[in-house]
C-alpha cells in the first residue's frame, strides 16, 4: 500500500485541473497508488484499521488511473461520481440511449470540440467515468469488462 | 415435486422442529423467491433513483423491515439495467437484508463482516455507515473476494478494507477492535432451497455437524474481537437447530458476558428461537432469536440473533 505523497498528489491535481477543471482533487481522501497506475481513495481511519490487519487484499475505492509514460489520467465511474459537479471541462452530456451504449463499452459518436485525450460522460446527475477520444472523434468509454451491460 | 427430492433423513429431521409447518415449507420451496433490491444512497438520493426506475415502468413496493429495501411486484430483469451496472441499486433477497438491520450499524463505527462474499451485506453495512467509520470485509476464499471487491466498487464504497483471513484468526491479530460484527456464517442453506434444489438432495446430518463446529469457532472468534458493549449478529440461511440455537447456546456457555438482545424489525414474520431441543433445555434467552421460515414472508428462510458483549 503506497500512499501518494504531496508531490505525487500535485501531479494528479494538475492533470485533473487541466483536463477537467477540477480544483479540489479528492481533498477529503487519502490516495493510494496500486498496480497498473490505479489510484484508490480512502479515509485516514480506514488506513489506520488496515495497518492493524493482515492479508489485506485491497483498501478503498478505485477512482482513477494514472499513466506515467503518457502523463495522463482518467477517472473511473466512481471517481467521476465523487468529483461530480467539480468537473467543468471536457464533459459530455448523454441521453438514455447513449448512456446504454457507453455502458456497453461501445464507441460513441458525439460531436465535441476538445483537444483532450479523455472526456467524462454524464447523464443528468449520473457520472459515467472517462472515455478516450480517438482521432476520428469517437469516444471509447473506459468501462471494465465486468462492468459492461450484457449484449441484448 | 420438490417433496420427492427430500430424503427421509431430512424429512424426519424437519418434522421434529417444533413450530415448523413441514407442508408449508415444501410448498414454499417449490416457488421462486421474490426479487428484492436495495437503493444505494451512497451514490445518489433514494427518491432520484426510484424515480428513474418508475420511468422504466418498474413496479415495486417498500420492504417494511429494511431501510432502502424494495421488492419487485412485476417481473423485470433488473440485472441488465444501467442502474444495476452503475451501482445505483443492489439486488438482494428481502429477508437477507434483515441481518444488517438487526446489526444496525451507526456512522463512525468500526465494523467487521466476517464472512463477507459476495458483498450484499457488506455494501448494506457501508450504506448505513454513510461513509463514516470503517468496514473490514473479510472472506478467506480469494476467488469469492473478486465478487466482493467488484460489488464494493460498483456501490462506491471507499471506507473499506478487504481481507482474506480465516475468521478464527481475528482475535489474535486485532484484539477487541470492533464496535459491531456480522457473522453470516456458511451453512447448509435450507432457507434458500428455492434457488437451488440440490441443497436438499445433498443434505446430510453429518455435514450439519461439521458446519456447526466451524460456525461455533467463527462466532466465538467474532465475540472475542468485539469491544466491550459491542454488538454481534449471528445469522444463517438455514433451519437446523445445530447450526443456529445450539451454536449460540455454546457461545453463551463459553462466554459468561454474552447476552442475547431482542431484535425488532417492522413487519417481518418469524417464530421465536427454540429453548429446548432433543429433550435438553437450552438458555431461555434464545427465545429472543428469530427463526424465519420461507413461508413466513414468502421469501428466504433465515435465523438471526443479536448478542451484546457485557463489560
Amino acid at each position: 500500500m503506497k500512499i501518494l505523497n504531496i508531490s505525487e498528489r500535485k501531479i494528479l491535481e494538475e492533470l485533473l485541473y487541466q483536463q477537467h477543471g477540477v480544483r479540489e482533487t479528492f481533498k477529503d481522501f487519502i490516495l493510494i497508488m496500486g498496480g497498473e497506475g490505479k489510484i484508490r481513495a480512502t479515509t485516514v481511519e480506514t488506513i489506520e484499521v488496515a495497518k492493524k490487519l493482515r492479508k489485506v487484499l485491497q483498501t478503498g475505492l478505485y477512482v482513477a488511473k494514472y499513466r506515467k509514460n503518457k502523463n495522463e489520467v482518467f477517472l473511473s465511474i466512481e471517481g467521476s461520481q465523487i468529483l461530480n459537479n467539480q468537473i467543468s471541462k471536457n464533459i459530455v452530456e448523454l441521453d438514455e440511449e447513449e448512456c446504454r451504449e457507453w455502458m456497453h463499452g461501445a464507441p460513441i459518436c458525439v460531436s465535441i470540440n476538445t483537444d483532450s485525450r479523455y472526456i467524462v460522460g454524464k447523464m443528468d446527475k449520473i457520472y459515467l467515468g472517462s472515455a478516450r477520444v480517438s482521432r476520428d472523434g469517437k469516444l471509447y468509454p473506459q468501462i471494465a469488462v465486468w462492468r459492461r451491460l450484457p449484449e441484448e | 415435486m420438490i417433496g420427492s427430492y427430500v430424503r427421509d433423513e431430512l424429512r424426519d429431521y424437519l418434522k421434529r422442529i417444533p413450530g415448523l409447518e413441514y407442508d408449508l415449507l415444501i410448498d414454499s420451496w417449490s416457488k421462486p423467491l421474490p426479487e428484492g433490491f436495495r437503493v444505494n444512497t451512497l451514490k445518489l438520493p433514494e427518491e432520484y433513483i426510484l424515480e428513474r426506475l418508475r420511468k422504466k415502468n418498474i413496479v415495486f413496493r417498500k420492504i417494511p423491515w429494511a431501510r432502502y429495501g424494495y421488492i419487485l411486484e412485476r417481473e423485470f430483469e433488473l440485472s441488465t439495467t444501467v442502474e444495476h451496472m452503475l451501482g445505483l441499486i443492489y439486488l438482494q433477497g428481502p429477508v437477507s437484508m434483515s441481518s444488517v438491520e438487526a446489526l444496525d450499524p451507526k456512522p463512525g463505527e468500526i465494523i467487521l463482516d466476517m464472512c463477507a462474499a459476495p458483498g450484499s451485506k457488506s455494501t448494506q453495512i457501508c450504506q448505513l455507515l454513510e461513509g463514516k467509520g470503517v468496514l473490514v470485509a473479510n472472506d478467506p476464499v480469494i476467488d469469492r473476494c473478486k465478487a466482493l471487491s467488484s460489488n464494493l466498487q460498483r456501490l462506491g464504497v471507499y471506507n473499506v478494507v478487504v481481507t482474506t483471513l480465516d475468521g478464527r484468526a481475528f482475535p489474535k491479530i486485532v484484539g477487541e477492535l470492533f464496535d459491531r460484527i456480522l457473522v453470516d456464517a456458511p451453512c447448509s442453506s435450507l432457507g434458500i432451497v428455492s434457488k437451488d434444489w440440490s441443497v436438499v438432495r445433498n443434505w446430510s446430518f453429518r455435514n450439519v455437524i461439521r458446519l456447526s463446529r466451524l460456525q461455533f469457532q467463527l462466532l466465538r472468534a467474532a465475540f472475542d474481537c468485539l469491544k466491550k458493549g459491542g454488538i454481534l449478529v449471528y445469522s444463517t440461511c438455514t433451519l437446523t437447530v445445530e447450526e443456529n440455537e445450539l451454536v449460540v447456546y455454546n457461545l453463551l456457555r463459553s462466554r459468561g458476558n454474552a447476552y442475547i438482545e431482542e431484535v425488532k424489525l417492522d413487519g417481518l414474520k418469524y417464530e421465536e428461537g427454540l429453548i429446548e431441543w432433543n429433550n435438553v433445555k437450552l438458555d431461555s434467552s434464545l427465545s429472543k432469536s428469530l427463526r424465519i421460515y420461507p413461508y413466513h414472508n414468502n421469501a428466504e428462510g433465515f435465523y438471526i440473533v443479536r448478542i451484546r458483549k457485557g463489560g
